[in-house]
């Protein structure tokens, strides 16, 4: 069975460039499954396409990511709460090592998919700590939002206390479901894996060429055709090895035929030997017709040994037949029948004139009273005797004439098989000598003379014939004994041999259709690749920035063992082997380079993409690329980094690109503490606020809000110049050395006021001139830091200060 | 009011451990990192005014290389060190800082602690002596 939409595309293709042969048909049938291409390879009425949509999952409807609670997985115990905006746009989860932001990832890799990445490839231990040793109830939740559905969709994966990894139990709203099928997202999660976990970002790369190949081709959705070129091959390689076989096995065949004198053996070796197998032929050899040519030795033979042979008895029966009608004849010899038949009449004329007469007087001769009643006695008798007489002479005569007859006949002509025994190996000498003589009958017609022939040549006759059928059945049974080996031979070799020969017609056309699929299927995943590749590398040139190392064309290669991702690329414009010559760093931007695009294809359900700590092994030039990576993935994505590396969310900070920040923080006792936070000026005015409204805290808690004062107008500073820097086309490498320079506030206030950090004398006088009110403020925020107590109201006191750094800095998103 | 020592500050930075804000994560690590700054500096000032009055007129860097050896406690030294910098960072605008890990933060407090206590012992000695 295979996908319509698929089906209808190679249909198409078909038409519009049909393969080589009638090879068509094969390919839609391997495309249908094995039963099918096996169906048309017969030739099967029944192997007509068979178009089955097949039993997909539903088209999952997009979906975003609105809340994340974790309970007891890892680094957090109590329950902790991620929470999302849904729709596009790009999150920052920022926590220092060991915050917990990857036990977030990981557990909602957990919830998806039932296990992680990070175990992938190691060892058991690395799973041991998968619960929280502080909390041990272990849950995961999910919301997400669902396009075209009004209440969220909410997943959950429970794990019973004490329980192993494995035993964990997902709900979907609530209600156990034993995988996410129900929901369609299976299969999209395997093809568009929206969670790019770091041990993946590090490794991805390393993984063996196919993998990598198929973890990118598993998006062009060619799975079918790949299956259906495989199909194809075996079909071939089976038909190939059928032929090899019966090749191989016909020579053993030739071997045993040669070593066999019989014709048979020699009318099949010249069929084998013929350029292309005469299989009827061979076959007719050991077929119960197994004749050879008309006038074969074997035919003669069998001839010879059904010679029909003389009846003995019948023989002897029409010897005596003959000899009993030589004896009538000898009685009535004398006898003439025509003359005792005119007397008879005479006779009874007479009788019949004296009945109706009274005289006695024969009327002929007047003798008188000689016509007595004795008279008529004596004649009625007579007549009677010469009748019988007459129609005995009649009967003899043609009962000679039968018996004489029926002995000719059986003296007929020498069988032609017997003048054609020549070569037969059977000696024909002697029974053609006793069929001469019994050929030799007189002719006359007595059948004494006859019978004396038939006495005299028919039992020697009767002997010759039987020893040339002896002979030639004995003859036949010795040819048959030498012949019996090779045709056993024939017979168990011949089924190999008709396959192999109703193979060779197949064998090109599923080459063809094999041919013609690969094809195809090359010219489709180049098409299909083609906008991903572009993405990548657009991708890439992004993050590459200072990097040496240019990407050239990306493809997917090969097929088979070959397959590979096709990674051309220079070094400072010289070809280098591929994933050689990259960095670290490198090697991480090129796979998440490669990760975004997949995951935003639009026929991901999952319109949300997690990533974590994509900064690490990156430089500074770099996280600015990868920042605007991330916006533009950011346009039609939910995008969620984990990152411990500030520079990204400084990066995000400068370039003004429109961020969430949620900040992660990890307690005593894995609790996980979660923020959303602004920018770091905000940040930084909310903390002093919380303190300065916080009641019940000691006095001496008040020192801190200077410090939280300062902190937030140097950030202010800090956002000002970069943001001006860049501006000016500035690369941001200048920025950051511009930035490390600054020690005291006075020196920030220097670089974002007067442009220059050694000026931090002038900034008193700056500030009476611009900012008069602002003067006591920055003096305060300095004297406080190292612990002077202020003399004012600190909530005016904040309020100032965020007047102030606004001056500075306007607030990016206000 | 009384200015507070630096034993007092450490524990009061160890309660603002647990404050929070709406809107940072946080805040009670990096106040506590603000405040326990605030301790070192009393320490090492308690310190300068036992062992080498004057000491605290100097770079902040030259009073904390010179720390181990005046003290006789290059260990202590060295905590006192890695504590200055956790703590510093904590209070200088690092462009987007984050706050300071908690065990870090108690590790760096328990120093500051061990340094006022030392400081508490030279003054023991001075009275002693005087
Ligand atoms: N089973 C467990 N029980 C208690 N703590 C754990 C457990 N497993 C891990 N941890 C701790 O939880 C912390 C959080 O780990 P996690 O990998 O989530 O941190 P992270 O924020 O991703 O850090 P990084 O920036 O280094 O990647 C780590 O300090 C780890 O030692
Ligand atoms: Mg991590």
């Amino acid at each position: 069975m295979a996908d319509v939409a698929l089906l209808t595309l190679v249909a198409s293709r078909l038409q519009a460039d049909p393969p080589a042969t009638d090879a068509g048909e094969l390919v839609l049938a391997a495309l249908q499954g094995v039963d099918a291409l096996a169906a048309a390879l017969r030739g099967d009425a029944g192997a007509a396409v068979h178009v089955v949509d097949r039993g997909r999952e539903p088209l999952a409807p997009a979906v975003y990511l609105s809340s994340l609670e974790v309970e007891g997985f890892r680094g957090i115990g109590d329950a902790a709460t991620l929470t999302i905006d849904p729709g596009p746009g790009l999150t920052l989860v920022v926590g220092r090592n060991g915050s917990g932001k990857s036990s977030f990832s990981e557990a909602l890799e957990m919830l998806l998919t039932g296990t992680n990445q990070r175990w992938k490839g190691r060892t058991k231990v690395w799973q041991d700590g998968w619960q929280n040793l502080h909390h041990r109830h272990t849950r995961v939740k999910a919301q997400f939002t669902v396009d075209g559905r009004r209440q969220a969709l909410t997943l959950s994966r429970e794990w019973p206390d004490g329980g192993a990894v494995e035993a964990s139990a997902l709900r979907i709203d609530g209600k156990a479901a034993p995988s996410l099928g129900q929901l369609g997202w299976t299969q999209p999660l395997a093809a568009y894996p929206p969670l790019l976990s770091h041990n993946e970002l590090e490794h991805s790369l390393d993984e063996k060429q196919s993998i990598l190949y198929d973890a990118l081709a598993g998006i062009l959705g060619l799975g079918e055709l790949v299956e259906a070129q495989h199909r194809l091959k075996d079909a071939r390689l089976a038909m190939e090895r059928v032929a090899k076989e019966a090749k191989a096995t016909s020579q053993q065949l030739i071997r045993v035929l040669e070593q066999t004198g019989d014709e048979r053996a020699v009318t099949a070796l010249t069929a084998l030997r013929a350029r292309r197998w005469d299989l009827e032929t061979v076959e007719r050899t050991v077929g119960a017709r197994a004749e050879g040519a008309e006038h074969s030795t074997l035919q003669r033979l069998r001839d010879l040994r059904s010679l029909e042979v003389l009846d003995r008895d019948a023989l002897m029966t029409d010897i005596g037949d003959l000899r009993e009608a030589a004896m009538m004849r000898d009685r009535i010899r004398d006898t003439d029948a025509a003359r005792a038949d005119e007397t008879a009449k005479l006779l009874e004329q007479a009788l019949a004139v004296h009945t109706h007469s009274e005289s006695q007087d024969c009327p002929v001769c007047g003798t008188v009273s000689v016509l007595t009643y004795e008279w008529r006695l004596k004649t009625a008798e007579r007549v009677a005797q010469l009748r019988e007489d007459a129609a005995s002479v009649i009967k003899t005569r043609r009962a000679v004439q039968e018996a004489m007859t029926r002995a000719r006949r059986l003296i007929t002509a020498l069988p032609a098989s017997i003048g054609a025994a020549a070569g037969t190996g059977v000696d024909v000498e002697q029974v053609t000598g006793a069929w001469k003589h019994w050929r030799d009958a007189p002719d006359s017609d007595d059948p004494r003379q006859l019978a004396s022939h038939l006495e005299m040549y028919g039992p020697p006759l009767i002997a010759a014939v039987a020893s040339v059928r002896e002979a030639a059945d004995a003859e036949l049974q010795r040819r048959e004994r030498s012949w019996r080996p090779a045709a056993e031979a024939i017979v168990d070799w011949l089924p190999l041999g008709k396959r192999a020969r109703s193979g060779e017609a197949s064998l090109a056309r599923v080459t063809a259709a094999e041919k013609w699929l690969r094809d195809a299927h090359d010219a489709l995943r180049d098409e299909r690749f083609e906008p991903i590749a572009a993405a990548v590398q657009a991708n890439w040139s992004e993050l590459r920035q200072d990097s040496n190392v240019s990407l050239g064309t990306l493809s997917l290669a090969g097929t088979g063992n070959s397959r590979r991702l096709q990674l051309d690329v220079r070094v400072d414009g010289e070809e280098g082997s591929a994933l050689g010559v990259m960095s670290q760093g490198e090697l991480n931007s090129l796979a998440l380079s490669l990760f975004l695009p997949r995951a935003s294809l639009p026929e991901s359900p999952f319109h949300f993409v997690v990533i974590d700590d994509p900064v690490q092994a990156m430089d500074s030039s770099k996280v600015e690329g990868l920042a605007r990576v991330l916006e533009r993935a950011a346009r039609d994505r939910q995008v969620i980094v984990l990152t411990h590396d500030t520079r990204l969310a400084d990066a995000v900070d400068y370039l003004g690109v429109r961020a969430t920040r949620v900040e992660v923080v990890r307690g005593e006792n894995s609790e996980v503490a979660l923020r959303r936070v602004h920018d770091a000026v905000g940040r930084y005015l909310d903390d002093a606020r919380a303190v300065a409204n916080s009641t019940g805290l000691p006095p001496e808690a008040a020192r801190v809000i200077p410090g939280f004062c300062r902190q937030a107008l140097e950030a202010a500073c800090a956002l000002a110049v970069t943001r001006r820097m860049l501006y000016d086309g500035k690369r941001y490498d200048d920025v950051q050395t511009e930035l490390a320079r600054p020690t005291t506030l006075k020196m920030w206030l220097a670089l974002a006021l007067l442009k220059d950090a050694d000026r931090g004398g002038d900034v008193s006088d700056y500030l009476r001139r611009m900012h008069p009110w602002a003067v006591d403020i920055v003096e305060d925020c300095n004297r406080g830091v190292h612990g002077a107590r202020l003399l004012r109201d600190m909530k005016g006191f904040v309020r100032g200060v965020e007047k102030l750094a606004r001056e500075i800095a306007p607030a990016s998103d206000g | 009011m009384a200015e507070p020592d630096a034993h007092a500050l450490v524990s009061i930075a160890r309660d603002l451990m647990r404050l929070e804000s709406a809107g940072s994560a946080g805040l009670g690590p990096r106040a506590a990192a603000m405040l326990g700054r605030q301790a070192l500096e009393l320490a090492l000032d308690a310190v300068w005014e036992r062992t080498a009055p004057g000491m605290g007129r100097m770079t902040a860097r030259c009073q904390r290389l010179c720390l181990g050896t005046l003290i006789n406690d290059p260990v202590l030294g060295r905590r006192v060190e890695w504590a200055w910098h956790l703590l510093s960072d904590a209070c200088h605008h690092g462009v987007y800082d984050l706050a300071p890990a908690v065990p870090d933060l108690l590790a760096a407090l328990e120093s500051v602690w061990a340094l006022a206590d030392s400081a508490e012992r030279l003054r023991g000695l001075a009275s002693y002596r005087s």
